[in-house]
């Protein structure tokens, strides 16, 4: 069975480019109840038109509502829900059981069970099965034989986090960012304490410093095959909070590896790593996919690790023989520059003139988002990316 | 309530106020070694009814599927003991003492989760004996609780350790390895502590054992915001414990139950 390839979403172009670099389905925040409260958020219209997109191309769309209620929330909860039912959107994620309820009961919407719930065992999805949840998204903690062992006994579908940033505690358990700076995870508003340095004492005596607690990102393209083997229905990337160039490169190494081991394709597992080298820059690693070795699960402050991209414009269309871009990172006339497209890297190319939207030329793109026109020897599409090349 | 670490100090917890004590027990915890093995559990819940009190077993483990079937065995053995509650973390108790068909000595206490009233309703729908709030609620979120959950036993978190982070890793023995640091010891369960960099002379209690990292806030104070109608309208006041000296703690334990009984009264100075 082929798994659904499911990416973030945190704005609507994000969205946008993980449906055309190869998701399946994309999940994303409504400006109220998601748990990210710090990523931008759809409004309804928003929910509305990238719905329409997604659903054009066969593809799916979730909204998360995993955020933890509170008695003030409630009333406004439920107002919500009615607008959003009107909206043909595919899966709801939620995590709490009234709004688990209210979702079943009040609508038609499949509802998806957060991983903030920290399924960790078939007992609990068989539960949440009963209850009516038509997806469980599991526990980051659970190594592949856990996993294999719920399959078989578990009937609904099944969701495994294989790329991102991790939560180092169990998701949707943890205060120690409320508890360090007064900002609650659970309503979405992680500081992240837990990737801060930390001195180790025992019996009040200095024993180390250290990122003590930070979890590797999660990265597990070793162990896809073995996944779509068990029958895991979604695979999801993490990361609403990541840029485009994030969002296209990692969901397109997944799609190309997918859809390589469908095709029975001779599988060199390097050729995919190098393709997300080129958007991570912290180190990453299988975590518990690959059994629970501590040392290459955690990052250490002797850890250095640097992006091998350069991010450098998106193609937005052709216009007078030229391509219109929009800057996103710092290029000059005479860097090499290589354009990725949903069908991978499609060509590379020495930049000979750039001109602005009022016909000036310019040596160095230097402003961000800034409109600007570019002679690119073959054919280009909007949402195609530029990467530099020698730095 | 007050949670207990040895036999030994049964009798000075109920001698100094506590109506009730938890266990924690060994094979359903997160801490691997507790001081109470299944075994002891049902001579101490006879002893401890005789004098008109209750004991409560706390299974705080957070069971992954590798655990299940070992959980399973002993979750039937507690169930055949005579403890008036199971006060667990992981809803997975719950589910196995439903299907038991005893979900009624269930308190579920999943630290993070019960944060509005309506879940009273879920919850009372499996069967539950009672839940406890998040620590995150404020007192007028605890009592709007209370006040719209009936049916339903609700306790809180009055003073004592908080957990504050519970993870599978085991952070202490990567940093080990990374380091090539020769340890003979497999466990750190007492007088670790862990400072943020930022944060100078704010520690807080490490516990890593087979199970993962376990970080606490042991802080102890008398909660002021513990009000009158507040203490009636709790089932369950939980005073929890841990690198807590017995003294200081039934101090505190003391201190609670004036402030609220003077404060009945009218009598606050």
């Amino acid at each position: 069975m082929k798994p659904e390839l499911l990416a973030p979403a945190g704005d609507i172009e994000k969205a946008r480019f993980a449906l055309i670099y190869g998701a399946d389905a994309v999940y994303l925040g409504a400006r109220e109840f998601s748990l990210r409260a710090r990523a931008t958020g759809f409004s309804m219209e928003e929910i509305g038109a990238i719905t329409e997109f997604a659903h054009s191309l066969g593809k799916k769309v979730y909204i998360a509502c995993n955020s933890i209620l509170h008695d003030d929330d409630l009333p406004e909860f439920s107002a919500f829900l009615e607008k959003l039912a009107t909206i043909p959107i595919d899966g709801v994620i939620a995590s709490d059981p009234y709004v688990i309820e209210l979702v079943l009961k009040t609508t038609a919407i499949q509802v998806h069970l957060s991983t903030q719930m920290s399924t960790t065992n078939s007992e609990l999805c068989e539960f949440w099965q009963n209850q009516g949840v038509g997806r469980i998204v599991l526990a980051r903690e659970l190594g592949m034989k856990e996993i294999r062992t719920i399959r078989e006994k578990v009937t609904s579908e099944l969701e495994v986090f294989v790329h991102g940033g991790m939560c180092s505690a169990y998701s949707g358990r943890c205060l120690l960012s409320e508890t360090m700076t007064g900002r609650d995870a659970n309503q979405g508003d992680c500081a992240h304490s837990c990737r801060w340095e930390y001195e180790l004492y025992h019996d009040g005596e200095l024993i180390f410093d250290d990122f003590l607690i930070a979890a590797r990102d999660l990265s597990s393209i070793r162990q896809i095959p073995e996944l779509m083997e068990i029958g895991i229905d979604s695979l999801k990337i993490e990361g609403r909070m990541k840029s485009i160039h994030y969002v296209a490169t990692i969901t397109n190494a997944y799609r190309q590896l997918i859809d390589d081991i469908e095709k029975a394709v001779p599988i060199d597992f390097s050729k995919y790593e190098k393709m997300i080298a080129r958007a991570e820059n912290r180190f990453s690693g299988p975590a518990f996919l690959a059994g629970a070795n501590p040392e290459i699960m955690q990052m250490h402050a002797d850890d250095e690790k640097f992006p091998e991209q350069d991010f450098s414009a998106v193609v937005r269309g052709f216009q007078n023989g030229k391509t219109i871009v929009e800057q996103r990172n710092r290029f000059s006339v005479g860097d090499t520059l290589e354009l990725f497209s949903s069908k991978g890297l499609t060509g590379v190319f020495k930049i000979k003139t750039i001109t602005d939207d009022v016909g000036n030329t310019l040596d160095v793109a230097n402003h961000p988002m800034q409109k600007l026109y570019l002679d690119i020897p073959f054919s280009t599409n909007p949402y195609d990316i530029l990467r530099r090349l020698d730095q | 309530m007050a949670s207990l670490a040895n036999s030994k100090e049964i009798t000075r917890l109920f001698q100094a106020g506590a109506d009730i004590v938890m266990l924690e027990v060994s094979g359903l915890c997160q801490a691997p070694l507790c001081p109470f093995s299944l075994d002891d559990i049902e001579k101490i819940a006879a002893s401890t009814h005789e004098q008109g009190k209750q004991i409560f077993v706390l299974a705080d483990m957070t069971v992954t599927e590798d655990e299940l079937d070992r959980v399973k065995k002993n979750m039937e053995r507690l169930l055949s003991c005579k403890a008036n509650r199971i006060v667990c973390y992981d809803f997975t108790f719950a589910i196995l003492a439903a299907k038991a068909g005893m979900a009624n000595r269930i308190i579920y206490a999943p630290n993070t989760l019960i944060t509005h009233s309506r879940l009273a309703n879920f919850y009372k729908k499996t069967g539950l004996a009672g839940m406890v709030v998040s620590e995150s609620l404020s007192a007028a979120e605890i009592l709007s609780v209370c006040k719209k959950s009936e049916g339903l036993e609700i306790g809180a978190v009055l003073s004592g350790h908080r957990e504050i982070y519970r993870s599978r890793r085991h952070h202490v023995t990567a940093y080990i390895a990374h380091n090539r640091i020769q340890n003979p010891t497999p466990e750190f369960s007492s007088g670790y502590a862990v400072m943020e960099k930022q944060r100078q002379n704010s520690f807080y209690p490490l516990i890593e054992n087979t199970n993962g990292t376990v970080i606490i806030d042991a802080g102890m104070s008398c909660p002021d915001w513990l009000t009158p109608e507040l203490a009636e309208a709790l089932t369950y006041g939980f005073i929890s414990r841990r690198n807590i000296e017995l003294t200081d703690y039934i101090e505190m334990l003391n201190k609670i139950k004036s402030t609220v009984l003077l404060q009945k009264t009218g009598d606050v100075s």
